[in-house]
């Protein structure tokens, strides 16, 4: 007994672990932002990976975007109220214990080119990441954050706030601005999370001036690690349909070979 | 608790021609093929792995929407997606083979002679064990409708036995008016344990506020709201059959599988709740394990048929 417990502890690399609750607030409407503690989150993982949530009594986890690493082995998730499960989380108070498993399903690349990061409402975070990840680097880039109204997330220089009500930065959504602030920006590539109809026009959009475009896509998710089959999208890969598992071999695809609805 | 320096108790148990260290087992689909799971628990820790279900020719699946949460369960409307037999043998069986371990490999047919074709191929493969999938309700043809009337499955069961000699599981769903009607009929034509339940067959909708659109899944339901369903169906067939018994159907907890083993499990799948913990089947091995020791019990056979018909009164 004592030997299986040892020999299995090489074996949880991605979890299940157990975090206390740091901070859980609301950044803007409906959207939140969770602070959790986890070594093996802030080493392990890279803008576009996700962790996987224990809510409550729910039957399956719900999968979040990492949204920023702290030094103190902390980090950021932020996410929308959208359901049960992120109805659960508003509920969750400093000191609560939460159980996730992680990081999950792969990255955007990083390169060294001229980034354009877009993240509006349920993808913010993603795009967070990223932008934390390429300053780091030294990358140039520029973020757009578009959400309904003002949000509160202080981002770098060369930073674009969209809200829908006007409340904060520029009115309006992304098809409002975006070919702008491609032009200011000088913009190479482009990575955006969000909801689809924003990330289809991104693409249109990226398509139209030559950019690579990577995008974040969200789906609901049974197993999470890659064996259910359960979000599997046809996409397109060198002219012919093939089938991927948006866990696993996503949730982050060349924009190009994505089917929009 | 003090130092224990060797088991004190015995979990193994005997499932045709394979003899398990310990009777939990991974159910079909929940994971993978091979390895996926190495980066939670040690699969050496479990009794046995069942494969994602194979079918001779590759398999897309079925369209958006596949799943749907409900209010302790979950619909899955899949369609059996997979990469085939003969990519299953080339990739998939050497990584399996190398985790040392024992696994049974669950196929899918529309056909008895395909099932006969599959059952044949891992002859040819040495595979020692293979759990027919007779109850999937999410493909158009085959599957489901074998499982079905006593006379089909007679026919593609003995179909297969012609062809296969290893260990042969199989797995039964409770969409049948039966149930100890065709778990007799499986043992006669030549099955050597019966598994069960698959899933059940089931609905869910969605319907807009203003009552004018909806979304709709239909499907298979698993998790612990079928396991009431599992648990008579369990102890309806236990009581006609010799052959082991392997149970499943929303096992989630210790208590879970100590319910199906008193009316008459040999040894239970975990599915779903794998699902809702990555690691659930070990740990359910360690408290199964920490429990017989606790309570002195000294091997699994004590566990089995406690409940007996008698008892219902």
């Amino acid at each position: 007994m004592q030997n299986l417990k040892n020999q299995n502890s090489t074996f949880a690399k991605k979890g299940p672990f157990f975090s206390k609750v740091f901070e859980n607030k609301e950044i803007s409407k409906d959207i939140w932002l969770l602070k959790l503690e986890s070594r093996e989150i802030v080493e392990n993982s890279l803008p576009g990976q996700f962790v996987s949530i224990k809510c409550k009594d729910l039957i399956l986890r719900r999968p979040f975007s990492v949204a920023k690493v702290y030094e103190d082995n902390t980090f950021d998730l932020i996410y929308k109220v959208i359901g049960e499960g992120t109805q659960y989380l508003t509920e969750l108070k400093a000191g609560d214990t939460i159980d996730f498993i992680g990081p999950m399903g792969n990255s955007f690349s990083i390169e060294n080119k001229n980034s354009l990061l877009i993240g509006c409402g349920v993808g913010i975070a993603p795009i967070v990441y990223m932008a934390q990840i390429l300053g780091s680097k030294g990358i140039n880039h520029s973020t757009i954050i578009g959400t309904r109204t003002n949000i509160d997330l202080k981002l770098g220089k060369n930073s674009y706030y969209l809200t829908e009500d006007g409340s904060c930065g520029l009115k309006g959504r992304l098809d409002h601005h975006l070919e702008d602030i491609i032009a200011e920006t000088g913009a190479e590539k482009i990575y955006i999370c969000g909801p689809n109809p924003a990330m289809k026009y991104a693409t249109d959009i990226a398509k139209k001036y030559g950019l690579e475009i990577e995008v974040a896509l969200e789906k609901v998710m049974a197993c999470g690690t890659g064996v259910c089959m359960g979000c599997v999208i046809e996409i397109m890969e060198n002219g012919e349909h093939v089938q991927k598992r948006v866990c696993r071999d996503g949730p982050v695809f060349n924009g190009a070979n994505i089917l929009w609805e | 608790m003090g130092v224990k320096n060797q088991k004190t108790v015995d979990l193994s148990v005997k499932i045709g021609f394979l003899m398990l260290k310990n009777p939990v087992i991974t159910a079909s689909g929940t994971f993978g093929y091979t390895n996926e799971y190495d980066e939670f628990l040690n699969v050496k820790n479990l009794g046995a792995v069942v494969t994602k279900g194979v079918t001779l020719n590759p398999k897309k699946g079925n369209p958006q929407p596949r799943i749907k949460e409900v209010p302790n369960g979950l619909i899955n409307s899949i369609g059996l997606e997979n990469v085939g037999i003969y990519e299953f043998i080339e990739k998939k069986l050497p990584v399996l083979r190398g985790n040392d371990i024992d696994f049974i490999v669950n196929i899918a047919g529309e056909s008895p002679q395909e099932y006969k074709k599959l059952a044949s191929i891992c002859q040819e493969n040495n595979i020692d064990a293979i759990e027919l999938n007779l109850s999937c309700p999410n493909v158009n043809k085959g599957c489901l409708e074998f499982g079905k009337d006593e006379e089909t499955l007679h026919n593609l069961i003995s179909t297969v036995r012609e062809a296969y000699t290893g260990t042969l599981v199989v797995k039964l769903g409770s969409n049948v008016s039966f149930p100890e009607k065709i778990a007799i009929t499986a043992q006669k034509a030549g099955a050597d344990a019966i598994s069960a339940i698959n899933t059940v067959k089931a609905m869910n909708l969605s319907i807009n506020k203003d009552y004018k659109g909806f979304k709709f899944i239909k499907g298979g339901l698993s998790g612990p709201c079928i396991k009431p369903i599992a648990l008579n169906f369990i102890y309806e067939i236990k009581k006609h059959i010799n052959i082991p018994v392997i149970a499943m159907g929303g096992i989630t907890t210790l208590t879970d599988m100590l319910e199906f083993f008193a009316v008459g499990a040999d040894a239970i799948q975990v599915g779903t709740g794998t699902f809702s913990h990555p690691n659930l089947c070990e740990r359910l091995v360690f408290e199964l394990e920490n429990f017989m020791e606790s309570n002195n019990y000294n091997n699994l056979q004590e566990l089995i048929g406690s409940l007996r018909t008698e008892d219902l009164g």
